[in-house]
């Protein structure tokens, strides 16, 4: 048995596995394309959401492929367009600079040979469509071949007669220009080989072909140029100003990052392209992020494609019908945490649970303080410790939760607040009644008080299948973390199949892939994530720091005894406060996919909009973090900058610490000052008013 | 179901699965393998986690050597060895590269032979058949060390021995194995047939081509005066031996790891796997830490690949051994 998802990236596939592993329900990513279409367009998508594939899929060595020659011409007739795949790393954008030669010979022999790549991709793919459905003998060649001469400001030579001689006397020319640009460092000045106007072969060579060749009327000439962002922002200026000139039958389909676009500029006046006239905009990271039932679709077929191509046809036992279902079945189910802090609390032999002593230790600790709160003893604290106790351990943490908030919030006699509270467990045990404090607790923060509740058994990762990581497991789990990233699930999954086929499961098999497999395969994945991003940005150790910070804080508050956000793992931030420096580092981390911006938000100090980052759910079993996002906290520039532009630890901690004390008892104490948060004016929430009179 | 012994070094278990999929792959390693392999460690020669730590640490630093791998040092022996010297000299009257191709393929085809060190059925003679065809060599090419170099009783004395080449043009004599240990197979097996050559046809060039030494091996082969090149494309230094003191293998600093454990570990178990004592950490006292993808020498630590019906030992990287 092989691993289904070994090869996680489409560039590392062949054009067999392009076309196999394509997936696409109802045809919606081929339609959103629209790769007919003369208007070009910009596709953005972070690493792993699937352009390349995209693209790939669509270009003609796939038509040919998918299509077969028997056909080929009347579905190229029928998709009215031919994909020509460009990807920019493949010209080593990074020759046309320096090296002694003046920036503006650069500009010119970057444009140069951009038209005579592009020009032999475009000419070589209609030479293979016009071989593939043989119609060499359709039109005159010499015709054909006497107005593409044209296309050069200098007249060829006699030698260029044919379609293939064309095609060498290009390839030559590039050769010569590539031979010169190597040898640029030694003769600091680089002399064409030819010259030919900008566009001139792009546009005028398929404009000929269309012109002479019968089987290519009406047909474009799509351009999907990949990896946009691996060229900097002149020789994306080149690009752009061919976009902007555009002339049928040529159009282009650009693939980049998110922030890719180094420019949206043109030569010439210096215009920008302009959304909706020049191109359209295909945001795919958003797009598969929002549509969260049809990515669930997508994603699940993907993994069946994936396991029958490696399985050369379905495992034994698992068809068309029930392959879904399968799937789901071979990964061993993990026990709830109900189930997990059952068997914990059984084997500690009773007693009174830690979330329970936990509670009982701050009460002692602070009696000097709670007078005024109606403690005045140790039996007063044994006394509410009774009070709170319940039978179901969920249900005895909700209450120690909600006791911290009526501590924190110090309006009432904590005794009688104890009796409400078990009063409130009493009623909720019994019916579930939805009025109850513990249904409307339970009914945001469930998931929190169970993660809190096998953190507080040490359940941690060390314990495994037994523990909180056993919370990331499940195919469905791992739909929603990858949040719209195919890749990003992919990677998952071969951690995890890896893991199984090492240690001898038989994967296709009902609970065959064993919990701790998965959540090796899991924490793996978490690992490589963020570890693939950090080796590529240039502030080397800055995101991955204050990714590990923001990530840390978030974890703590959520853990904290009185989170005030449900599942929490946001934050939200002004922007326009931020230094540079600072605002970078958070670009890069959202660039690289570490941080996710969803909707800007009001922000709850001073009602401005505040951008929302939400930490990528690949990293959140590191840092038992959800994957659901709901709950966020605000932080200031001073906090951002101290948690993402700082080298020495120290002000982090300071502000860990205040978050943290903000959160835990005895709440109304806070060391240190607090960092850069602003009293707005008249806006002041009560929360803010306590803490500022200590 | 009480859990996989290896689960106590997730570390490295998660080194060695890395490996299972890389470069490990063609020895099938699985997970089953490697908690077999550590429940050979009883507690024999101190704790018995210890020992498996230990073990562990080793395993996971262990060179496979896979078939991608010998068949790139396959090439590289050819093109560096023979195919890039013989363009040098001929650069000048050789201008394309079919020509040079060609010229090369008659020249050796005349002048050269290949042959395999030992038995035909040892795995030194079957790397002839790997070189043939990952250089796209003429069969006419290789031959055996009895063909190529025939020594017979003179024909009119009786008394004295002559030497007879096939080819007769035959002016380089090329011994191809994959892996030289301590030197004295090789010189052992060869010794009576080059001294033969030496005596009766100086002309004939003697070149013994390997894939892997040690550098003990390598210095042993070329003091021996047998053959006029040696030529390895990978030698293992003293650095290789597993428990020497600059063993690159506990270079930095370990948490709980000790040279000085492991030794005693290793040859505590290896002297029950091994007849020889002075064998209990390899052959030659070697203390390698590598296996092929066809076998493991015997140079290497015995805890690794001793395999034997009436030993009761679970081998990681078995070794097949000869039947003498």
């Amino acid at each position: 048995m092989t691993n289904p998802f070994q090869l996680t990236r489409a560039a590392d596939l062949d054009d067999d596995q392009i076309n196999q592993l394509w997936v696409d329900p109802g045809n919606k990513l081929s339609e959103m394309l629209r790769p007919s279409s003369p208007l070009p367009m910009i596709i953005l998508g972070g690493r792993g959401s699937g352009k390349t594939h995209l693209v790939r899929y669509h270009s003609y060595a796939l038509q040919r492929r998918v299509h077969g020659k028997e056909h080929l011409l009347a579905r190229v007739r029928d998709c009215k367009y031919l994909g020509i795949v460009f990807r920019c790393t493949g010209l080593h954008a990074s020759r046309f600079s320096k090296k002694r030669v003046p920036e503006a010979q650069w500009h010119d022999l970057f444009g140069l040979h951009l038209e005579l790549t592009l020009g032999q991709l475009l000419l070589n793919t209609a030479i293979d469509f016009i071989d593939d459905v043989g119609a060499r003998a359709t039109f005159s060649e010499e015709i054909l071949v006497e107005s593409l001469r044209g296309l050069f400001d200098k007249p060829l030579g006699p030698e260029v007669r044919d379609l293939n001689g064309f095609r060498a006397f290009i390839q030559t020319q590039q050769r010569n220009l590539d031979h010169q640009i190597g040898m640029a460092s030694f003769r600091r000045s680089i002399e064409p080989p030819v010259t030919v106007r900008h566009g001139q072969l792009i546009f005028g060579i398929p404009q000929k072909l269309c012109e002479h060749v019968p089987c290519l009327k009406g047909i474009m000439f799509t351009l999907f140029i990949d990896e946009y962002e691996h060229f900097f922002a002149d020789l994306q200026k080149h690009v752009n100003t061919l976009i902007r000139e555009r002339e049928n039958p040529v159009t282009f389909k650009i693939g980049a990052r998110p922030h890719g676009m180094h420019t949206y500029q043109t030569w010439g006046g210096n215009e920008e392209l302009k959304q909706g006239s020049d191109y359209e905009l295909m945001n795919l990271d958003a797009l598969l992020r929002e549509a969260k039932t049809e990515y669930k679709v997508f994603a699940l077929e993907l993994c069946l494609k994936r396991i029958r191509f490696s399985a050369n046809g379905w495992p034994a036992g698992w068809n068309e019908v029930n392959a879904e279902e399968r799937l789901r079945q071979s990964f061993e189910p993990s026990k709830t945490p109900e189930e997990l802090v059952a068997e914990k609390l059984k084997q500690r032999g009773g007693g009174t649970a830690p979330w329970l002593e936990k509670l009982e230790d701050y009460l002692i600790k602070d009696l000097g303080n709670l007078v005024k709160l109606g403690i005045k003893s140790k039996d007063d604290v044994t006394t509410i410790i009774n009070h709170l106790r319940c039978n179901d351990p969920l249900i005895e943490k909700t209450s120690s939760f909600i006791f911290y908030h009526a501590w924190r919030d110090r309006k009432k006699n904590l005794l009688e607040a104890a009796i409400e509270i078990a009063n409130s467990a009493i009623e909720y045990a019994a019916s579930k009644d939805p009025n109850t404090d513990h249904a409307k607790k339970l009914g945001h923060f469930r998931d929190d008080m169970r993660d809190q509740m096998l953190l507080d058994l040490n359940l941690d990762r060390q314990a495994g299948a037994n523990g909180i990581l056993s919370r990331y497991v499940g195919i469905d789990a791992w739909i929603t973390m990858s949040d719209g990233i195919i890749r990003n699930l992919i990677s998952t999954l071969k951690g995890v199949y890896g893991w199984a086929l090492f240690n001898g499961e038989d994967i296709y098999a009902a609970n065959g892939i064993s919990l701790a497999a998965q959540i090796r395969g899991v924490e793996e994945a978490s690992v490589w994530f963020v570890k693939d991003a950090s080796v590529l940005e240039s502030d080397r150790g800055k995101v991955d720091a204050g990714m590990r910070r923001v990530a840390e804080l978030l974890r703590q508050v959520r853990f904290s005894r009185k989170p005030t956000e449900c599942s929490l793992c946001r934050f939200s931030v002004d922007l326009n406060t931020l230094e540079p420096a600072t605002k970078k580092i958070i670009q890069a981390a959202e660039m690289w996919s570490l941080l996710i911006r969803d909707q800007d938000r009001r922000s709850r100090n001073g009602g401005k909009d505040v951008a929302l980052f939400r930490v990528n759910p690949l990293v959140s079993p590191s840092f038992y973090l959800p994957v659901s996002a709901r709950g966020n906290i605000d932080l200031s520039a001073e906090e951002c900058t101290a948690i993402f532009d700082t080298v020495e630890e120290g002000k982090f901690k300071q502000i860990e610490r205040d978050w943290v004390n903000r959160y835990n008892p005895p709440f109304s104490r806070v060391t240190g000052k607090r960092i850069g948060r602003k009293k707005a004016t008249g806006d002041t929430t009560k929360e803010d008013d306590e803490l500022l009179l200590f | 179901m009480s859990p996989p012994l290896s689960a106590n070094y997730p570390s490295h278990l998660a080194t060695i699965k890395k490996l299972s999929e890389s470069a490990w792959q063609d020895a099938k390693i699985t997970r089953l393998k490697v908690d077999r392999w550590l429940s050979n460690f009883k507690g024999e020669a101190t704790a018995v986690e210890m020992e498996r730590l230990h073990a562990m640490h080793l395993l996971a630093q262990h060179i496979f050597i896979g078939r991608r791998e010998i068949d790139e040092c396959l090439r590289v022996l050819f093109e560096e060895r023979i195919a890039y010297p013989f363009v040098q000299k001929h650069k000048d009257s050789l201008r394309t590269a079919d020509a040079v191709n060609e010229a090369l393929q008659r020249h050796l085809c005349a002048t050269t032979r290949f042959v395999g060190m030992g038995n035909p059925a040892e795995s030194g003679t079957s790397l002839l058949y790997r070189f043939r065809q990952v250089n796209r060599l003429p069969l006419k090419v290789f031959s055996t060390p009895c063909d190529a170099v025939e020594i017979t009783a003179d024909e009119t004395t009786h008394d004295k021995v002559a030497v007879l080449l096939e080819p007769p043009e035959l002016n380089h004599l090329i011994f191809l194995d994959d892996f030289c240990g301590s030197g004295t197979q090789a010189t052992r097996r060869v010794k009576k047939l080059v001294k033969a050559l030496r005596s009766h046809q100086k002309s004939v060039r003697v070149s013994y081509f390997l894939l892997f030494s040690t550098q003990s091996g390598l210095d042993a082969l070329e003091s021996s005066g047998l053959f006029d090149e040696v030529r390895p494309v990978i030698v293992f230094d003293e650095d290789y031996k597993a428990f020497c003191s600059a063993s690159h293998y506990y270079r930095s600093a370990l948490n709980n790891i000790s040279r000085e454990v492991a030794e005693q570990t290793m040859e505590h178990y290896g002297k029950k796997l091994v007849e020889n004592p002075d064998d209990a950490l390899g052959f030659g006292e070697c203390q390698l830490l590598m296996s092929f993808e066809h076998n493991t020498p015997n140079n290497t630590l015995p805890v690794i690949w001793a395999d034997q019906p009436e030993i009761p030992w679970h081998a990681i990287f078995p070794r097949v051994d000869k039947i003498e």
